[in-house]
């Protein structure tokens, strides 16, 4: 089979990952300086939201927030943070957070929602957009514009997705500049790190293809994908399970190493399943993911493994991915999605089923607005 | 005759590093026996400063002085950090360059005073510049 055949938008995005990358980085960096110290100073905690990719996005940079600016962070789903978050966290005095919302359309309801009820309640907020002229950029007091080319190829999310984690980061480090929760030692090189990691990555992404490829012609017709990922990795692990919906609409399932030994463990047929498990050598769990790999070796499950360990931590028949170690810990969410991400995408193209399930007309229905135009009300809670 | 050298430095966060020694042997490298020093830095959150030499809490006093006059607020109309903002109000107050005499191949204060280099929103990776002029 020759691979060139089997071209992908995954993998077209990857490989264009290092330039969308600076282009949005030198897009963000005015915006991100402008958003005032007073605002900053103001929040006793992060909250972060979005739906899909956006909301994964918030997951893995979740551990970059805490890490960098030592407050408390929360990813959250959007339809929580706008109908159930209690009221008390978005703006008594003196608790008012900083809430980042994510929609690269900004016409996401549930996140417009979630935008109104915490400008409502006196929270800060600001919108990370492709569209500063949506709604959700004209509801937010501030809005970021991460200038992704109009006409450039985002479906299924990846850049997408590296472009709404890059400015997640690069709010962190504004944040922890202004508040000295790092030095600005550490600021530069930080900021200059996330650039060299990306451009590391990026000189591995043709020889992961080669190995993917590979990989998507052995696994193409196993029952289910079962991803595995501790704290930072578990955006990846989630991730993952996405891609896989979205690229060949494959039934899939993730969880961090724990509780993958109390719960999915126990799917039946293991040996038709493929497990991806992320781990790094920094992950604090790396020892209970490796006991959880060994039960995956009993199983009999075909397994993939994207790491920064070396290869000989792993079992011998167990594709290893060995990928670049970024500086800080909590970059490696930023560029460990990318081998798996192109699995999905040979998959698809493998199995002939287009993204989105885009070959069947009854996905294409609107299904987020039917009650709102037969006149149901959003109330603001 | 004019001899200048540039010196690279890592900082600390409110540091006031001693550079008296550099400024010394970069007189006694430059040969010239009467004349000025000129000591500066580049960098708009940085300074250099004259300081006696009597004992490091006097040093440690001038820092938190410092910080006392200029403090690193949050309604600076400058909105890089609090500590960045005042740290370009504390280079302009209390200055980022000094002249110094050279007499008989020797610095004039020599012995009573040092020469700092202070920074005011380290840590960072700085730099200043040493000129000696004279015959």
């Amino acid at each position: 089979m020759d691979r060139k055949n089997y071209d992908n938008s995954l993998l077209r995005q990857s490989l264009r990952l290092e330039e969308y990358v600076n282009i949005v980085y030198r897009n963000v960096l005015p915006q991100v300086n402008k958003i005032p110290v007073k605002e900053i100073w103001d929040a006793q905690k992060i909250f972060i939201t979005g739906c899909g990719d956006s909301w994964l996005a918030g997951i893995a940079a979740k551990p970059a927030f805490e890490s960098i600016t030592k407050k408390e962070t929360y990813a959250i789903r959007a339809i929580e943070f706008s109908r159930i978050l209690n009221n008390k966290n978005l703006g008594y005095s003196p608790n008012t957070p900083l809430v980042i919302l994510i929609s690269f359309s900004g016409t996401a309801s549930r996140v417009i929602e979630g935008a109104k009820r915490a400008v409502e309640h006196g929270a800060n907020t600001i919108a990370i957009t492709a569209n500063p002229d949506s709604p959700l950029a004209k509801t937010c007091h501030h809005c970021i514009d991460v200038g992704l080319p109009k006409d450039g190829e985002y479906q299924p999310g990846l850049i997408t997705y590296n472009a709404s984690m890059l400015t997640l980061f690069m709010i962190a480090l504004r944040i922890g500049r202004v508040r000295n929760s790092i030095t600005p030692l550490e600021y530069e090189s930080m900021h200059k790190e996330l650039l060299d990691y990306t451009s590391r990555c990026q000189k591995e992404v043709e020889g992961y293809a080669e190995r993917a490829f590979e990989i998507a012609q052995k696994w193409k017709d196993l029952k289910a994908e079962d991803f595995i990922g501790d704290y930072a990795d578990f955006a990846t692990a989630y991730f993952g399970s996405a891609k896989v919906i979205e690229c060949f609409g494959g039934y899939t399932t993730y969880d961090d190493s724990e509780d993958w030994c109390h719960i999915n463990y126990f799917l039946l047929e293991p040996e038709k399943i493929g497990r991806v498990v992320t781990v790094n050598k920094t992950t604090p769990s790396f020892g209970r993911v490796l006991e959880t790999i060994d039960a995956v070796k009993i199983l009999k499950s075909p397994c993939m493994i994207v790491t920064d360990a070396n290869k000989s931590e792993f079992p011998e028949d167990m594709e290893v991915f060995t990928v670049p170690s970024a500086k800080y810990f909590w970059m490696h969410p930023f560029m460990q999605h990318i081998p798996f991400d192109l699995v999905a995408g040979y998959i698809g193209e493998l199995k002939g089923v287009k993204s989105f399930r885009q070959d069947d007309p009854k996905y294409n229905t609107d299904i987020c607005n039917n009650r709102l135009k037969s006149g149901t009300e959003i109330k603001i809670i | 005759m004019v001899y200048i050298k540039e010196f690279r430095l890592t900082t600390g966060r409110d540091s006031l590093q001693k550079i008296t020694a550099e400024i010394n042997e970069t007189v006694k490298e430059s040969k010239i026996t009467n004349g000025t020093v000129i000591v500066e830095t580049a960098h708009s959150t940085a300074g250099i400063l004259k300081v006696t030499s009597f004992g490091e809490e006097v040093l440690e006093d001038i820092v938190k002085e410092m910080r006392r006059i200029v403090p690193a607020r949050i309604n600076y109309i400058h909105q890089d950090s609090p500590e960045n903002a005042a740290g370009h109000i504390k280079s302009s107050l209390f200055g980022s360059s000094l002249s110094l005499i050279v007499k008989d191949g020797r610095l004039l204060c020599e012995g009573k005073q040092e020469i700092c280099f202070a920074d005011y929103d380290g840590p960072r990776e700085r730099t200043y510049s040493v000129c000696v002029m004279g015959e």
